[in-house]
């Protein structure tokens, strides 16, 4: 509980949207409380998919060695680790900022920023909702999408890791 | 398939991972418990302003405005418009698919259609603070400047293909 109440001092964000509210509040009683309500309801709907990302991420911090993530995910595992990471983002569900905890554990675990960023480019490409996709979009916008994203999450991967620094404080 | 359901089979999928844990090396599978357990603790004051500020933009940004701005009129403007509605909102990639059909239906450009599922998916100004925070400011800003350009650049060939 110590981190809950230490992060909600250190928290800039929360303050800003507290004020934000705030603001709201004074201007539209009635919807503001139905914004903070639907934040909350969005909120709930992810509770559980949020728990079983956080006990991911501490298992992942706890079981794999250093070694391992290096070899895979990090520069020795060449462009196999970069197809891996194109594969996870297609395959994982739920919102993306849910698994930036997850990532970053790997990445302080030894895999590339290419990876990370990767990761989170080809998240837009859902192979397993492509039909719903295709209900509300058609098929040749689908398929040229989905098409399109694949081909520019490597690139887009390498160009983010190019401009980050080599040696970091991690 | 609702988010209560997704929720369900990783918390499932991850539950079986923490049997074989325990199985294996109790104590070591507590403390992948208690690390990750301090993880969110830490993080959760920052989700809840997240979602908080989530429904502000629910509530006072209608859709009927943002079907409004993505028009074929100006296609510039537009194809803009898509990457930065997606950019502010935020979801899983499946609630994008209605949002963007009732989009073209009202009859957006299809390309700004295709930019705003890219960016609501990978580009988060929401959750920029929260980014930045996990990795760090460089990474965070890089990562969704350079994919809001990937966004437009998919966006314009789509149009060109289709």
């Amino acid at each position: 509980m110590k981190g809950f109440f230490g992060g909600f001092l250190r928290q800039r964000i929360l303050w800003f949207v507290i004020a934000l509210y705030l603001w709201a509040w004074s201007a539209a009683p009635q919807k503001a409380l139905v914004a903070l309500q639907a934040g909350m309801t969005l909120l709930l709907s992810v509770t559980l998919l949020i728990v079983a990302v956080f006990a991911l991420v501490g298992l992942i911090q706890t079981w794999i060695g250093r070694e391992m993530i290096a070899r895979v995910l990090g520069r020795e595992g060449g462009i196999k680790g970069l197809l891996l990471a194109v594969g996870c983002g297609a395959l994982l569900i739920g919102p993306p900022y849910v698994i930036f905890p997850l990532l970053m554990s790997l990445r302080r675990l030894g895999a590339r920023w290419a990876v990370v960023a990767i990761v989170l480019a080809a998240y837009a490409l859902k192979p397993q909702m492509m039909p719903i996709e295709t209900q509300f979009l058609g098929l040749p916008f689908t398929l040229v999408r989905s098409g399109l994203t694949l081909l520019l999450a490597i690139p887009l991967g390498l160009v983010v890791e190019w401009f980050m620094p080599e040696d970091e404080n991690l | 398939m609702g988010m209560g359901t997704i929720g369900l089979v990783y918390l499932l999928l991850v539950c079986c991972a923490y049997y074989w844990a325990f199985k294996r090396d109790p104590t070591r599978a507590w403390a992948s418990l208690r690390c990750g357990g301090m993880t969110l603790a830490n993080l959760l004051p920052l989700l809840l302003a997240i979602f908080a500020l989530v429904g502000l933009f629910q509530e006072f940004l209608p859709p009927e405005m943002i079907e409004s701005f993505l028009g074929t009129a100006n296609k510039a403007t537009s194809l803009l418009c898509g990457g930065l509605l997606g950019a502010v909102s935020i979801g899983p990639p499946l609630a994008s698919y209605p949002l963007a059909g009732s989009m073209l239906t009202n009859g957006a450009w299809p390309p700004a259609v295709a930019v705003f599922i890219m960016s609501w998916v990978s580009v988060g100004i929401v959750t920029l603070p929260f980014e930045a925070q996990v990795f760090n400011w460089r990474f965070a800003l890089l990562r969704n400047g350079l994919t809001l350009l990937v966004a437009l650049l998919s966006g314009l060939l789509l149009g060109g293909v289709l």
